[in-house]
């Protein structure tokens, strides 16, 4: 994909991809329950929604993309929401979260790669 | 009792004493790497967790690099000492160990800090020096006034941000670095959107993420941004403080850290044995610090809404005066008793004052007016006002409008001349000042500042009712007469870029101090010789408010107030002695020395 595309263009792209998602329900796991309530107490929404372009790209777009290497993408998610970083999306790198710990990002990346 | 019972019970009295400091000193010499000493350079010892006292201890070299710590440290080993420095130009190459035992049981450590040259000073200058880039005094004034009321720009946060969009290695640069500058100044709108409603809306109630708030030019912060952030910040060449150091050799500074979620917003020196007393923003939560062992305690300030201590104040029998965030409520602590009183003030026509400043005097101590008033001013409702403490009555005067310059006027520091019929406030949203006569119930002025974005913050009055102010936007101090009502002069700073954003007349060195919310230094400005000298901090990010001066010894109380509590950055308060030895008493953490005995 052109990296010359807006960042709008392309999240807009991600969220046609979750409308033709045809991938099996992944199983759900214990950190489903304590996701949404990190979600909220990390204002994660700032930037985020569910099935909205934000400030950053949507939650089930995030899923949609990864959910083939969901496993590994767990672990690699939990330390962009850490360190930051970009190029995934568009060119918005995204900030890191000084405040949010390596354990609390693993269970909001966990969370967040199971939606569907 | 007899002779020998007292010689032993002393002699057991000087063996505890002795343990309880077994113990190191610490000194050494900062050289080159020609072995050349390197004069005035900062040494920091971070101690250990749990260590009793200070977080960490700063001290400066003198000429011949030699420098020493203050006190002994129980904890401190020849092996594990963690030393850093903090020298424009260096970095810190090689430390050398050594120690030896003394008569008294005390080791000395000794410590040869090697530097090496860094032309990349990125790890030392402050954010104000990639923040000169900005050559018009007018656009640089307006950036200041519209990114650094909360954080530091461009703090290591931004710098790393800006290597993150230049990792992104976009097909055109140039949009990728307006769009996400774009989206940081939305998503710090909606940050400090969140942080200033804390005390009105609901529990639940959300924000909508969508909207524009407080950064009203968003376009013109991300514009500035773009030209002159433009690339990974990564790089800082030829950075100077600007003017002389004031840092010697008996200059110390004593940063206690309180860690996070508190958000620290003032601190100051009280009581007996002294703690530091400190405000945290979050909550209706004060701490207080025992300076000697470092004992951390929670002070609740009693009241039923959401109070947030904002901004603190001595009177002249030591005790605590709190304003705060929200919802008008005035907080008083009397130190003897340990009893909080605390006010909710409603002008008779039912409107609720946004206190910032309680009307400080000369000696940095609240001023009362002669019927026992305590006047404040208001940023909420843009007026200037009292309270009186015997019965609550509170009420309000509305500032007159500055001709010519429309928006925000955020009426914000307040001083009282010494006659106590006169108080002056400061307007940081429209680079305006003036008086107000107590008697007469009259504004004098408004008088303006050349730069509408000048944005004068706290401000002090001197023994001679002169008005010291720190124009925050154009870097810059205004000294203004209140008797003959005339500027006598506004002067740069040292660093324009540095935010200056308090003053504090000090009543026995006859200086004005101020502190830098982006420059991670404080200026000494001497209005006989209208020169600054310069104190730096010990690190980064050092976004100071409030400077307190303590009566009997001259140090300087402070705080870095990283405030909004996702904003990052340390969270101390500090003690400075700038090793002068000016005042009555030489400040000790273990207890100060009368001046006549340093002398001796």
């Amino acid at each position: 994909m052109s990296a010359r595309k807006t960042v709008t263009r392309r999240i807009a792209a991600s969220v046609a991809l979750v409308a033709v998602s045809t991938l099996p329900a992944p199983a759900v796991r214990a950190a489903d329950a304590a996701g949404p309530k990190l979600f909220e107490d990390k204002r994660c929404y700032i930037c985020h929604e569910m099935d909205k372009v934000s400030l950053g790209p949507p939650l089930k777009a995030i899923a949609a993309r990864h959910a083939a290497r969901r496993d590994v993408m767990t672990e690699v998610l939990a330390h962009k929401i850490v360190h930051g970083g970009g190029g995934t999306w568009g060119v918005v790198p995204m900030v890191p979260n000084q405040w949010v710990s390596l354990d609390e990002a693993r269970v909001l990346s966990g969370w967040i790669l199971g939606l569907k | 009792m007899r002779k020998g019972s007292v010689q032993i019970l002393l002699l057991t009295f000087a063996i505890h004493a002795g343990l309880a400091q077994a113990a190191a000193t610490l000194q050494g010499q900062v050289l080159d790497a020609n072995g050349q000493p390197v004069a005035q350079a900062a040494v920091l010892y971070t101690r250990p967790a749990g260590a009793a006292g200070a977080s960490v201890v700063t001290v400066f070299s003198d000429a011949s690099g030699k420098f020493r710590f203050p006190d002994t440290y129980a904890e401190a080993r020849r092996d594990s000492v963690q030393l850093s420095t903090r020298v424009l130009g260096y970095r810190l190459a090689d430390v050398v160990r050594g120690s030896k035992a003394t008569a008294q049981g005390v080791e000395a450590l000794d410590f040869t800090l090697l530097m090496a040259r860094e032309d990349n000073q990125s790890a030392t200058a402050p954010a104000s020096a990639w923040l000169n880039r900005i050559t018009s005094r007018a656009d640089k004034a307006a950036f200041v006034q519209d990114c650094i009321d909360c954080h530091q720009v461009p703090a290591i946060e931004q710098r790393n941000f800006a290597a993150a969009i230049a990792d992104q290695h976009a097909a055109d640069p140039a949009v990728a670095r307006t769009e996400s500058w774009k989206y940081i100044v939305k998503y710090m709108n909606y940050l400090s959107t969140w942080e200033f409603s804390r005390g009105s809306r609901s529990s639940g109630e959300k924000i909508d993420a969508n909207a524009a708030y407080s950064v009203k030019n968003g376009d013109e912060v991300v514009k500035l941004m773009t030209t002159y952030l433009a690339d990974r910040l990564d790089r800082m060449t030829g950075y100077q403080w600007g003017a002389p150091l004031l840092a010697n050799a008996r200059t110390a500074i004593w940063e206690y850290e309180i860690p996070h979620p508190n958000a620290i917003r003032e601190a100051m020196l009280l009581g007996n044995p002294r703690q530091l007393w400190i405000a945290d923003v979050s909550a209706n939560r004060m701490f207080t610090v025992d300076i000697a062992t470092g004992k951390r305690a929670v002070q609740e300030v009693p009241s039923k809404v959401l109070m947030s201590p904002h901004s603190m104040h001595r009177d002249h029998d030591g005790n605590l005066w709190v304003t705060p965030l929200f919802n008008s409520v005035v907080a008083h602590r009397n130190l003897g008793t340990g009893q909080w009183k605390t006010w909710r003030l409603k002008t008779p026509d039912g409107k609720s004052p946004g206190i910032h400043d309680l009307s400080f005097g000369a000696n940095h101590e609240l001023l009362t007016d002669e019927k026992g008033r305590i006047w404040y001013s208001d940023i909420g409702n843009s007026a200037v006002g009292y309270f009186d403490p015997k019965d609550g009555a509170a009420r309000i005067w509305t500032a007159p409008l500055s001709t010519g310059r429309p928006g925000r006027i955020a009426l914000y520091g307040l001083s009282m001349t010494k006659n106590r019929k006169e108080v002056w406030y400061s307007e940081l949203g429209n680079g305006t000042f003036g008086g107000f006569d107590i008697d007469r119930q009259q504004f004098i002025g408004p008088f303006q500042l050349p730069d509408p974005n000048a944005g004068p913050r706290r401000i002090s009055i001197g023994d001679d009712d002169v008005l010291y102010m720190a124009l925050y936007g154009t870097g810059q101090i205004a000294e203004f007469d209140t008797k003959t009502r005339k500027m006598i002069g506004i002067h740069d700073l040292p660093d324009t870029g540095s935010a200056p954003y308090t003053t504090t007349w000090d009543p026995v060195r006859k200086v004005v101090w101020i502190g830098t919310s982006n420059g991670d230094v404080i200026y000494r400005f001497d209005p006989r010789t209208k020169k600054c000298t310069v104190l730096p901090l010990p690190r980064d990010r050092a976004f100071l408010r409030m400077i307190d001066i303590d009566p009997k010894t001259g140090v300087l109380v402070t705080s870095y107030a990283n405030i909004v509590d996702i904003v990052q950055g340390p969270r101390m308060a500090l003690i400075i002695d700038p090793g002068d030895d000016v005042y009555p008493e030489r400040f000790g953490i273990h207890g100060n020395t009368p001046r006549a005995a340093v002398a001796k």
